[in-house]
């Protein structure tokens, strides 16, 4: 018999090779930043930021603790550096139709310049002009104009007075308007004395009055005409007072912005509205007092100037701004209201950038998940995009929130590189069902979960440690503590020749290892102080796991790890909870007898088990039917349950194990319950790799190590996942003294051998395997399941009841 | 010597239209000065016995042309008219707190100022709106008898210029008593005093331009001479000849003209 090797200390534990790492600490390292063992994602990212054309935004994909905005922000701001500095834009009232704010460009740095000129214009006017309009000169003219109207009227009106009064008529007030009446001595003639005047002079005054109404009704319809021709002189004489208070004014101004012609035409718009609008200027103060209002309140806004995005102040070259909150306003703009008297009113100073603004001719980084959690952001992000300009939209229009007047500003184009990060599952959700995410996100940077542990990655990863170290404000780590975040590092990659690259996952122990070393007065970070980061994770995460160790202890959950039995195995799980991932064993047990050739898989049949762990099973039966009695039908009934597990069951990594003890049950030989197995077989009977080999290991060595080892206990993992192995400490100090083992299989026969102590069994040239071996008894087990379903139907009084065929 | 006037009443003379603002600024004003204000809503009676004429009618400019002026109509019109000022004139003295009183009298408004007004009342007349106004023979006639009568007369533009500001006196003199009224008002106001000195000729325009057009040529040049000044109210002692009536519309501000002070009338005002 084949005896199976325990696996050497060596293959359990590969230690970081700290002689080559040639520092004492690590603040004598060159801290890298950035992209580290990201080659294929930094040539993405290269390639999408160095293409001009529309479309090749960018799609960062990489697991969430990878820091790939990090990661990419550092490459893009020393991309940025090299690019122009974008333009700054302004918002400015549209003088034709307020609802349509213009946009206007300006180079960079000069919006500032424009508002505080066009401010100070302003404030100046404001000053010179009530000056100029208080002046003698144009009360006098002023004086003048109202003079000639008002003597104009009264001329008539006293004309046509005198006239009455020469012909003994007077003009009286009624409530709601004039009327003439005879009269003696100014005094309205009373009805008896009119009555009893003669009929001719009665008759002459009555004609007399008809004639002076008919002159009232004259002058009267003629005061609109003549009020008119006042307001326009009054008008023409504030333009000409105006236009000489503004005209230097203005022109100083233009000076400023020759170059800019859309700027210089704004400002003669300007110069246009003050002087049509003087009053505005002149009239404060002595307005009626009422209520402040948009308009009345602050006639000057409407010559301010809102500036959207500016230069000023933010470092030369193309901006990289990141927007942590994508709501569709701070994605694209929004525009802001006020509530005056109850209703809601905005204008062009409202008008509030978003992040696709301040990115503008720049690199805009947005998380993804972020995007699409925010109703409308997705939407507006492919809409702007397509269109390639901004064009701010109120949203709650859409939804008929508000009836309110909104602005519809001018669009502002848009030029820019937008890098999306999100995990890979969203990535490849999204890509199948937004046929537009190829479109506008043609270039994809995969970034990579580890890299390989070489020398040379480890000396890199050390000064990627230091730079972590120096960013957070970090002792230095010396050598020894940094190779044992190396060699976490290789844990947490999973696999002894890797190294992970997630940079938060390591972020987080360095952190804390800092805290022990500060705790332990320790002016650099010792191995002892990241060992006791490492275990204080353990302990403050393994509550779970000790509850689950303590029930097994206790046999409340039944794990035996001495002795054998039949058709029973221990197979181990993971479970993760919060991101800490413990193994456990679990008892596999398994029961035959004649049936149908059906393997009945408990976990699914109660809807416990998932798809994977269903398929497992099935596989069971493709190992049986192909290896075993090829020449009579399949005529098994087997059962399979996890027991004692009351939770859903998922993966296939105990596959092997309930084949083991499927086999253990049909051959009727019992398995060592001191061995603990874990790996997935295929229908050929080999074992492939699983998942979370280390932490399995770790679980049944813990429950083996409280009852006391005995030097014959160990696990059975498939070959293939030996170069995982990162074992604990004490797991690899047992192995080396030999208190436990680690045995690697490939396949089935290896394992039952080692498991029931009894050779496997090849087939041997007459097609039978040996007499005694374990497969020779499965397969007569399972012959004569056939020859008792045969000869069931036959004698009666012989078959047994239940299963029906 | 400064002379003094001491004031207890402010008569409204309210005719047909009712500016609220000159409403408000008599309810102001006997707040500052603690006066009583008293409403005389006048229906006269010559419009009732032209009514009764058989051509009389009445021209609406707002309305558009002429319709018969007839008794019925005309009373209906009326006490629209009185309601309405009634209204105003009580809301501006709830609004004020202060004390009010309201009155309809029959008769002219001519008679009614002349007869019930005195020393120690200020009558208050609201300047028209339009020229027309300015013609008809109730406007004029009350004018003359406010004028003519012992009461100080508030004239108040048509449309206020500002409701702060100082108060100014146009002081023919050191003893004008425009000097202590306009100190009275500001103490009250809690605003600043500006005293403008003014030369006496015995008539507002220089030696030279007398008779309407030196008149208007003189309140002109006050009005110049007040320059820059944002006054809220103008205090001016009426001269013998002619009273500063285009001063309220010159300026837009009311003007508060005081009657000049007489030996046989020194029961009303006191030195100091």
């Amino acid at each position: 018999m084949t005896q199976l090797r325990p696996l050497t200390a060596e293959q359990l534990y590969r230690p970081a090779d700290i002689t080559k790492l040639s520092f004492k600490t690590t603040a004598e390292l060159d801290p890298v930043d950035g992209l580290l063992g990201q080659q294929r994602a930094e040539r993405a990212i290269k390639f999408g930021v160095g293409i001009e054309k529309a479309g090749f935004n960018l799609f960062v994909i990489g697991p969430p603790d990878a820091r790939m905005q990090d990661a990419v922000k550092a490459v893009l701001a020393h991309e940025a550096r090299a690019r122009p500095t974008p333009s700054d834009w302004v918002y400015v009232n549209n003088f034709e139709n307020k609802d349509k704010p213009i946009a206007i460009e300006l180079p960079a740095g000069r919006a500032r310049e424009f508002a505080n000129a066009m401010h100070e214009l302003i404030d100046d006017l404001r000053a010179a002009l009530p000056a100029m309009f208080q002046s003698e000169d144009y009360q006098t003219r002023r004086g003048a104009i109202d003079e000639t109207f008002q003597k104009k009227q009264a001329e008539a009106f006293s004309a046509l007075r005198e006239k009455a009064a020469a012909q003994n008529v007077v003009i009286v007030r009624t409530p709601f308007g004039f009327a003439l009446a005879p009269a003696e001595n100014d005094q309205v003639v009373p009805p008896e004395q009119f009555h009893a005047w003669p009929e001719a002079k009665r008759k002459q005054v009555q004609e007399v009055i008809e004639s002076l109404e008919r002159e009232l009704e004259h002058i009267v319809r003629q005061i609109p005409q003549w009020e008119r021709e006042r307001r326009d002189e009054i008008r023409k004489l504030n333009r000409e007072t105006a236009k000489f208070a503004v005209d230097q004014q203005i022109e100083e101004t233009k000076a400023e912005f020759a170059d800019l012609p859309k700027v210089i035409t704004h400002i003669e718009k300007v110069r246009a509205d003050i002087i049509e609008n003087v009053a505005a200027f002149v009239m404060k103060g002595e307005e009626e007092p009422g209520e402040p209002s948009e308009e009345r309140g602050n006639p000057f806004d409407r010559y301010e100037v809102n500036v959207l995005v500016e230069g000023d102040g933010r470092a030369a070259g193309a901006p990289v701004v990141e927007e942590l909150h994508p709501t569709l306003g701070n994605l694209i703009g929004h525009i802001d209201y006020v509530s005056l008297r109850g209703v809601l009113v905005t204008n062009f100073r409202l008008i509030k950038p978003g992040a696709m603004h301040r990115a503008n001719g720049g690199y805009l980084l947005l998380d993804a998940r972020s995007v699409l959690s925010e109703p409308f952001s997705w939407t507006a992000l492919k809409r702007t995009l397509r269109q390639g300009e901004i064009k701010i939209e109120d949203v709650s229009r859409f939804l008929g929130l508000t009836s309110t007047v909104s602005l519809e500003p001018d669009t502002i184009p848009l030029k820019i590189k937008v890098v999306l990060f999100c995990d890979r599952l969203l990535y490849f959700l999204l890509a199948a069902f937004d046929p537009e995410v190829e479109q506008h996100f043609k270039v994809l940077a995969d970034f990579e979960n580890d890299l390989e542990r070489t020398p040379g990655n480890e000396e890199l990863l050390a000064s990627f440690i230091a730079a972590i170290a120096r960013r957070e404000g970090l002792r230095p780590f010396d050598r020894e503590a940094v190779g044992l975040v190396l060699e976490h590092a290789a844990r947490l990659a999973d696999h002894a020749g890797k190294l992970t690259l997630l940079a938060e996952k390591l972020r987080d122990v360095l952190t804390e290892a800092d805290f022990w070393a500060a705790d332990g007065k320790h002016s650099t970070v010792s191995r002892a102080d990241v060992q006791r980061a490492l275990d204080a994770r353990v302990e403050r995460a393994s509550r779970l796991r000790d509850r689950v160790q303590e029930s097994i202890l206790q046999e409340v959950a039944l794990i035996d790890t001495t002795g054998a039995k039949v058709g029973q195995i221990n197979g181990l799980s993971v479970s993760e909870v919060g991101g800490f991932a413990f193994g456990r064993p679990t008892r596999i047990t398994c029961q035959v007898r004649p049936g149908a050739g059906r393997v009945v898989d408990i976990e699914r049949e109660v809807e416990l088990g998932g798809p994977i762990h269903s398929k497992g099973v099935l596989i069971l039966s493709g190992f049986l039917a192909g290896r075993y009695a090829l020449d009579v039908p399949m005529s098994l009934y087997a059962s399979l349950v996890f027991e004692q597990s009351y939770g859903g069951v998922e993966g296939d990594s105990a596959s092997s194990a309930e084949l083991y003890a499927l086999m253990s049950a049909l051959a009727e030989v019992p398995l060592r319950q001191d061995l603990a197995v874990t790996g997935s077989v295929n229908q050929h009977g080999e074992i492939q790799a699983i998942g979370g080999v280390n932490e399995k290991i770790e679980g049944f060595f813990d429950i083996c190590k409280a009852r006391g080892l005995t030097g014959s206990q160990g696990v059975l993992i498939p070959k293939a996942n030996v170069q995982h192995l990162m074992l604990r400490r004490d797991v690899v100090d047992a192995c080396a003294e030999g208190k436990f083992a680690i045995y690697a299989v490939s396949t089935i026969n290896e394992g039952i051998t080692l498991l029931t102590g009894i050779e496997a069994g090849v087939r041997g040239t007459d097609g039978a395997y040996p007499e005694g071996s374990i497969n020779r008894r499965v397969e007569d087990r399972l012959r004569a399941f056939a020859n008792i379903r045969r000869n069931f139907g036959r004698a009666p009084e012989a078959s047994v009841s239940g299963e029906q065929a | 010597m400064t002379q003094t006037v001491e004031f207890r009443r402010i008569v409204v003379g309210l005719p047909y239209r009712v500016p609220p603002h000159a409403v408000r600024l008599a309810a102001e004003l006997a707040r500052l000065l603690h006066l009583d204000v008293q409403g005389l809503f006048v229906e006269e009676e010559s419009l009732r016995g032209l009514a009764a004429l058989p051509f009389a009618r009445e021209f609406h400019p707002l309305g558009g042309g002429w319709r018969p002026l007839d008794v019925e109509r005309l009373s209906r019109d009326m006490e629209i008219a009185r309601s309405s000022a009634e209204k105003v004139f009580a809301e501006a003295a709830k609004t004020l707190d202060t004390a009010c009183r309201f009155e309809v009298v029959r008769g002219s408004i001519a008679q009614t100022l002349a007869t019930i007004s005195g020393s120690g009342d200020i009558v208050l007349i609201t300047e028209p709106e339009t020229e027309a106004e300015r013609i008809t023979a109730q406007f004029r006639a009350a004018v003359d008898a406010a004028i003519r009568s012992l009461a100080a007369v508030l004239l108040v533009p048509a449309r206020i210029a500002r409701h702060s500001g100082a108060i100014v006196a146009v002081a023919t003199g050191p003893g004008d008593p425009s000097i202590e009224v306009a100190k009275a008002l500001a103490r009250a106001a809690n605003t600043e005093v500006i005293v403008v000195g003014r030369y006496e000729t015995g008539a507002e325009g220089p030696p030279a331009q007398t008779g309407a057009a030196g008149k208007a040529a003189g309140i002109r040049q006050l009005g110049s001479a007040l320059g820059n000044v944002r006054e809220r109210l103008i205090v001016v002692t009426r001269s013998e000849q002619n009273p500063p009536t285009m001063l309220a519309s010159l300026r837009r501000v009311p003007v508060l003209i005081l009657e000049p002070v007489r030996g046989d009338e020194e029961g009303r005002s006191s030195g100091n």
